[in-house]
């Protein structure tokens, strides 16, 4: 972008309405998703069920709710003149497909059972988990949760620290490389048997063993990244009278920073493998353990269940550092790509 | 030091005195000359070029008195003081930009102020840079976001707010168009009569060295060594067409080895 | 001599560790000695227990890792070609991607209960998402100056697929290899640990039973033996398929 093309654009903005003008049509995606979640709450409501299940009409009562929402919006928009907010709109083929899946889960198992019966669970056995369960469930996210952060915390200011180091230091990764070498291919599950002799607690264990995850990957990018910052940045700071602290606090880390957010991203996704095993083997407690303890009772909907809000967790804390990246490497936006 | 830039009064650029310097490179035992007996004296406020064939070790003799790499023999001295380290008053402005992309534009130029810790008590100094290069609406903008003239011009201002005494050009303009660079060779002229700097520039553009220079100083094959030292009394601003210029040019070009006629 | 130096300090921490064994400052049951380690390591080498199970745990780790990662190079192919399915798929695999794959353990283990196929599966589905995901980037990175030349020129489409689109993505396919083959050990120890009555894994286990601690010292370094002589295996094969690539020429 150069100052002659922006004062173009300005110029050119012109020949276009304001864009206030320029209002979406009706939502007739929306009316379609009411009707379709309208349908799958007949469904569930109308046919009869295999077998007794509690919350058939909860099920039904939240898809009929869902789509009294959608179709109140829908007119709304048309009536009062405000508009939805562009992501709900954009998401409209997926809330018809969400429920048409809704409808044909239901068909095949709490209706017909064509899918064979404790194998596959029932929305409405999923609702059940969840509106009976959900205090040891909710426990169970909480203490995941709270272990993952610890370990995560830990592993990554570690593995950053160290990986700095040996990127910075010829001395240091000097030493450091053939031990990062041996270590390296062993991957932190293998640890776990002696993990759990070696430390005083299972909890303690799970704790390093979730930072040893996390802090390999984030110490070898840090490391890759340090060591490779454009030398010519070392020597602009060099010849403005910069000293060892700014060159390595102002310079190196900065430049380094994308590649040490490839090394979180890496280190959160072992981690969670880490987290789930070291909860079913040592820890009493966790999604894992839920899973674990799950199974003890061939409780399949609960484990489905829990499974499900495992995949929201680590959508979520993905997300988080996604937000947080986004943040703090702004001005590498359109210059590296995902 | 003096507070504004736009405005400054005529400071005195440094003395620079190269003598006897050859210098060799350390390729993985072998030996690689790049410099052989190289002396030069440069008055204060001069505009000297250095002028050779592309890799003949001109860059690297920049970098000998920017203090950033010891010569091998030979000493290198700013008024009379031996060069040992780099120092802010010799500032370079390299062939890219080498702009820093986590840091916006004011934060880029505001580099050596922050690395001296003087951001605090001289932070106006900052804005007065970004207006002599004409970029003051682009303070907050991100280096990608610069075209390739506009982010060699914040290297300049990221230069200049350090009052330099000796300022050294390493092919600054040789990546860009050759529009741009034509205006720029205007603007860094005018920039260096009204500020009293002295300025090195490496350049491979014969052309550029005559627009700009007092002297043009030709460097050989690597190792290089001082084929001719040409004095060019033509005043500032000067014009391409000049005859004076295009004699010059013709000696200049026999000098380096180039067909006369070309 | 230059070269040695860096093996100083493994060796002084080695030696450390033998005197601490030897004089009682580290009990057995924390962390038993190199040489009682090595000693564990010779008796089960003899007994023929360990050669089964490295033989067992090397089958089912590529086994799985074929057929997870044919399914993933497969289906990554497929997506980066065709847009259709992509849409169709992708989302629905990139949502999955987000479960770890060990969570499905107790899953599994009620599907299938503890036999091969259970840990086959897990193995696969570990191996299958990394595989995908960085063959359908390697796809859709190759240059698309290179696929209007080869058009330009008049290849077949079968043609541009062998000499342009799969050499382009040639290097992110690697990557991805790497990354699987990493993922394949570490679902592996797992799998064998909690659910099989053989292998490697198995074997720390029972070790771990019977607190046997050297021998789960042995069981360690011989994951970490067969996690660095597979990816020994993948850079040998990515420096002979990639020459071309000079990122990959000299390192």
């Amino acid at each position: 972008m150069s100052s002659a093309s922006s004062v173009e654009a300005d110029r050119s903005y012109a020949d276009f309405p304001p864009v206030e003008d320029v209002r979406a049509g009706f939502w007739h995606v929306g009316l379609a998703a009411a009707a379709t979640w309208a349908l799958a709450a007949v469904v569930i409501q109308m046919l009869p069920d295999i077998d007794d299940f509690e919350r058939t009409d909860l099920l039904a009562q939240i898809a009929g709710g869902i789509a009294a929402l959608l179709l109140v919006a829908t007119l709304a928009e048309r009536l009062f003149r405000f508009t939805l907010p562009s992501k709900l709109r954009e998401q409209g083929a997926w809330l018809v497909l969400i429920s048409v899946v809704l409808a044909a889960w239901e068909l095949v198992t709490a209706k017909y059972t064509i899918l064979p019966r404790p194998f596959f669970a029932s929305p409405q056995a999923l609702l059940e988990v969840f509106t009976d369960d959900y205090p040891r469930l909710w426990d169970s996210v909480w203490h995941s949760v709270l272990l993952l952060a610890e370990g995560y915390t830990i592993g990554a200011i570690v593995g950053f620290i160290f990986g700095a180091a040996v990127g910075w230091s010829k001395a240091v990764g000097y030493w450091a490389h053939p031990v990062l070498r041996l270590i390296g291919p062993l991957p932190a599950t293998a640890w776990l048997p002696l993990a759990f002799f070696a430390f005083p607690s299972s909890h303690s264990a799970s704790e390093f063993l979730i930072a040893l995850a996390t802090g390999f990957p984030v110490t070898v990018l840090t490391w890759s990244g340090v060591a490779g910052v454009n030398k010519a940045y070392y020597d602009v700071a060099r010849t403005m009278g910069a000293n060892q602290r700014f060159l390595i606090t102002k310079v190196a880390i900065p430049a380094a920073m994308p590649s040490v957010f490839v090394g979180l991203f890496m280190g959160l996704g072992s981690s969670f493998s880490v987290l789930v095993v070291a909860e079913m083997m040592g820890v009493k407690s966790g999604l894992g353990w839920y899973l674990q303890w799950a199974q003890g009772w061939a409780a399949y909907a609960n484990m489905y269940a829990a499974l499900l809000v495992m995949a929201l967790m680590c959508t979520g804390l993905i997300t988080v550092l996604f937000r947080l990246r986004d943040r703090l490497l702004a001005w590498q936006k359109g210059l590296v790509q995902w | 030091m003096v507070g504004n830039l736009a405005e400054a009064p005529v400071l005195a650029g440094a003395a620079i005195d190269v003598r006897d310097v050859s210098h060799r490179f350390d390729l993985d035992g072998k030996f690689l000359p790049v410099l052989s007996r190289i002396s030069l004296q440069v008055a204060p406020g001069e505009l000297v070029a250095l002028l050779g064939p592309s890799g003949c070790g001109k860059s690297t003799l920049l970098r000998l008195v920017a203090g950033l790499e010891p010569p091998t023999v030979g000493s290198v001295k700013a008024d009379g003081v031996e060069i040992t380290r780099p120092d802010p008053s010799r500032v370079v402005m390299f062939q890219d930009p080498t702009l820093y992309p986590w840091r916006t534009v004011r934060a880029n130029v505001s580099l050596g102020l922050e690395a001296r810790g003087l951001l605090r008590s001289q932070g106006h100094r900052v804005d007065e840079a970004l207006q002599l290069v004409g970029l003051t609406h682009f303070a907050t903008a991100y280096p990608h976001q610069l075209s390739g003239g506009m982010a060699q011009r914040v290297s300049l201002a990221r230069a200049l707010v350090n009052d330099p005494k000796l300022l050294l050009l390493d092919e600054p303009l040789g990546k860009l168009d050759s529009m741009t660079r034509v205006s720029m060779q205007k603007e860094l002229v005018s920039l260096w009569q009204r500020s009293g700097f002295t300025a090195l520039l490496v350049t491979h553009d014969v052309d550029e060295a005559l627009f700009m220079a007092n002297r043009v100083v030709v460097l050989s094959d690597r190792p290089a060594s001082i084929v001719a030292d040409i004095t060019i009394d033509q005043p500032f601003p000067r014009h391409r067409g000049d005859a004076g210029l295009t004699d010059l040019r013709r000696e200049i070009l026999g000098l380096l080895g180039l067909d006369v006629d070309w | 001599m230059k070269r040695a130096l860096p093996w100083v300090v493994p060796v002084v921490i080695l030696l450390a560790w033998q005197a601490a064994s030897q004089f009682g400052v580290l009990r057995d049951q924390i962390m038993p000695a190199p040489t009682a380690v090595a000693e564990a390591f010779w008796r089960v080498l003899r007994s023929g227990e360990l050669l089964r199970d490295i033989e067992i745990s090397t089958w089912r780790a590529f086994a799985g890792f074929a057929v997870g990662g044919g399914i993933g190079f497969a289906l990554g192919m497929l997506n980066g070609l065709s847009g259709l399915s992509e849409k169709l798929t992708d989302s629905t695999l990139q949502m999955v991607r987000n479960i770890p794959h060990l969570a499905l353990i107790p899953l599994v283990i009620l599907w299938f209960g503890i036999g091969e196929e259970a840990k086959l599966f897990l193995v696969a589905l570990g191996v299958f998402f990394p595989i995908y995901v960085n063959t359908l980037h390697g796809v859709r990175s190759v240059d698309r100056q290179l696929l209007e030349m080869a058009r330009a020129y008049g290849m077949s489409e079968r043609a541009i697929f062998w000499r342009v689109v799969f050499p382009g993505a040639l290097p992110s396919i690697f990557v991805g290899l790497r990354y699987g083959l990493g993922i394949m050990w570490l679902t592996l120890i797992v799998a064998e640990t909690i659910s099989a009555s053989s292998g490697i894994g198995f074997m720390a286990m029972n070790a771990r039973e019977f607190m046997m601690v050297d021998v789960v010292v042995v069981s360690i370094l011989i994951y970490a033996l067969l996690g660095k002589l597979a990816d020994s295996i993948a850079r040998l094969l990515e420096r002979t398929c990639l020459a071309w690539n000079p990122v990959y020429a000299d390192v």
